[in-house]
């Protein structure tokens, strides 16, 4: 008995845990991201050699 | 091991950097791999003052693909190797030339897996004429993507060109959030900076 | 020893009884009722034979079946708390009447106990069918707060039913299991 009360406590703290860094690291994902959207479209322009938004060549 | 991009727009001294910057740490001859888009490797061997009289240049867009030596960098009592890679400079345009448009698709796609990002700035360019003070859109989206990762340093080159240091303090205006390193790719200048700067990130 | 034999298994196919009316209730608030109960001679055939079973169920058990059943009547309305019923009632309302209902008339542990089971069955569930629910925009507790959350919720669930009602959990699982089975052998092929 005693070691399930141990047992739920020490699940209870992962839990916790697990779903305050999983938010945590949505946002920061999110956040990365938005920076490097730019850049990886920039990519596909030079490999593509055209603009994506109104497809226009150099 | 440690990856260090050296990321800029043409021009800004990034070859003359890196082979500079591996002579500070007492490399002798340079074993450069040249690594182009389409996945040739070409390895080359050269003494520091061949290298950079065939790899730098005057004139922009001399590098065409990744060129990566390899460098012991001193920590504590010993010593760490990384990678020093040169890329090819970026633009905002679309360029005409197929080959360099993709040298600079594979710049831009090395900086996801880099560890380290030296992003090169030709200082003595800035704050002049322009109302964009000279400086990209690239930059600044380099400069944005570099302030979610770790390992991003901004390097003011050709600091042995400007008069005074006024043009250094309007670059650390416009990137108040980032650590700007005032350099001399040519004279040496910063490099003991630069150094720990990249030590802290191993 | 025969009685209390006997009990157990009573206790079982009222378990099993009773899983077989949630799965059921389930599919028609889902409007998934498999195709071959929907045919003109069985539809008519649904309600009245739901009664029946969750009767029997009753008379092998009552406390399993009813606090069972109103822990996935009160579950089931997680995801519309605030939705206004045909009672007048909002979704919150109605559950707690039950719950209130439920603990005047059986023991503490047995309500509290059907309503962790039936959390756990629907975790278990919710990860399993994540993918589909969220395909065909089911309500799903693993996408709604995540895959490692669920799992470990499910492990804490686990933990404190095996603490305090060991048959009961057994009886639950077997019979999800079991009866799932059944459902996908006999009406979904």
């Amino acid at each position: 008995m005693q070691f399930g009360y141990v047992l739920i406590a020490i699940l209870i703290n992962l839990l916790v845990g697990y779903a305050i860094g999983r938010q945590i690291g949505l946002q920061e994902g999110y956040q990365r991201g938005l920076s490097f959207g730019p850049l990886k479209m920039r990519e596909h322009t030079y490999l593509s050699g055209k603009c994506p938004i109104c497809s226009k060549e150099n | 091991m440690k990856k260090c991009l050296i990321v800029g727009k043409p021009n800004v001294g990034k070859t003359l950097f890196m082979l500079n910057f591996a002579q500070y740490l007492h490399l002798e001859t340079v074993n450069i791999q040249l690594i182009y888009y389409n996945g040739v490797i070409e390895n080359k061997s050269y003494k520091i003052t061949q290298a950079k009289e065939l790899l730098s240049s005057v004139s922009p867009f001399k590098t065409m693909c990744l060129q990566v030596l390899e460098a012991d960098i001193p920590m504590g009592k010993g010593k760490q190797r990384i990678q020093v890679i040169d890329s090819s400079g970026l633009t905002d345009g679309i360029h005409m030339n197929v080959e360099m448009r993709r040298a600079m698709a594979q710049t831009l796609s090395a900086i996801r897996e880099s560890d380290i990002i030296l992003h090169l700035f030709d200082i003595s360019s800035l704050f002049y004429d322009s109302p964009d003070h000279g400086i990209s859109k690239v930059d600044y989206q380099l400069a944005e993507f570099g302030q979610s990762k770790n390992g991003y340093v901004i390097l003011a080159n050709k600091i042995d060109l400007i008069p005074n240091k006024r043009p250094i303090v309007e670059l650390q205006k416009l990137f108040p959030d980032h650590y700007v390193i005032p350099i001399s790719a040519k004279t040496g200048l910063g490099f003991s900076e630069v150094s720990t700067f990249v030590r802290r990130r191993l | 020893m025969f009685v209390a034999d006997y009990n157990m298994i009573y206790q079982l196919v009222a378990t099993f009884l009773t899983g077989i009316i949630i799965k059921l209730l389930d599919d028609y608030m889902d409007e998934e009722l498999p195709s071959k109960l929907l045919s003109p001679e069985t539809r008519n055939g649904i309600l009245p034979y739901s009664l029946i079973i969750f009767s029997l169920a009753a008379a092998l058990n009552l406390t399993y079946t009813v606090t069972l059943f109103s822990g996935a009547y009160v579950l089931g309305m997680f995801f519309h708390m605030q939705q206004k019923l045909p009672t007048g009632l909002t979704g919150l309302q109605e559950s707690l009447i039950i719950l209130f209902i439920n603990l005047l008339i059986f023991p503490f542990a047995a309500v509290l106990t059907s309503l962790l089971v039936i959390l756990f069955i629907q975790s278990i569930d919710d990860l399993l069918d994540r993918q589909w629910d969220k395909r065909m925009g089911h309500h799903n507790l693993a996408n709604q707060f995540g895959m490692g959350e669920m799992i470990i919720l499910s492990a804490i669930l686990a933990v404190l039913l095996m603490m305090l009602d060991l048959k009961k959990f057994v009886f639950v699982n077997l019979c999800f299991f079991v009866i799932n089975k059944m459902y996908k052998r006999f009406l979904l092929s």
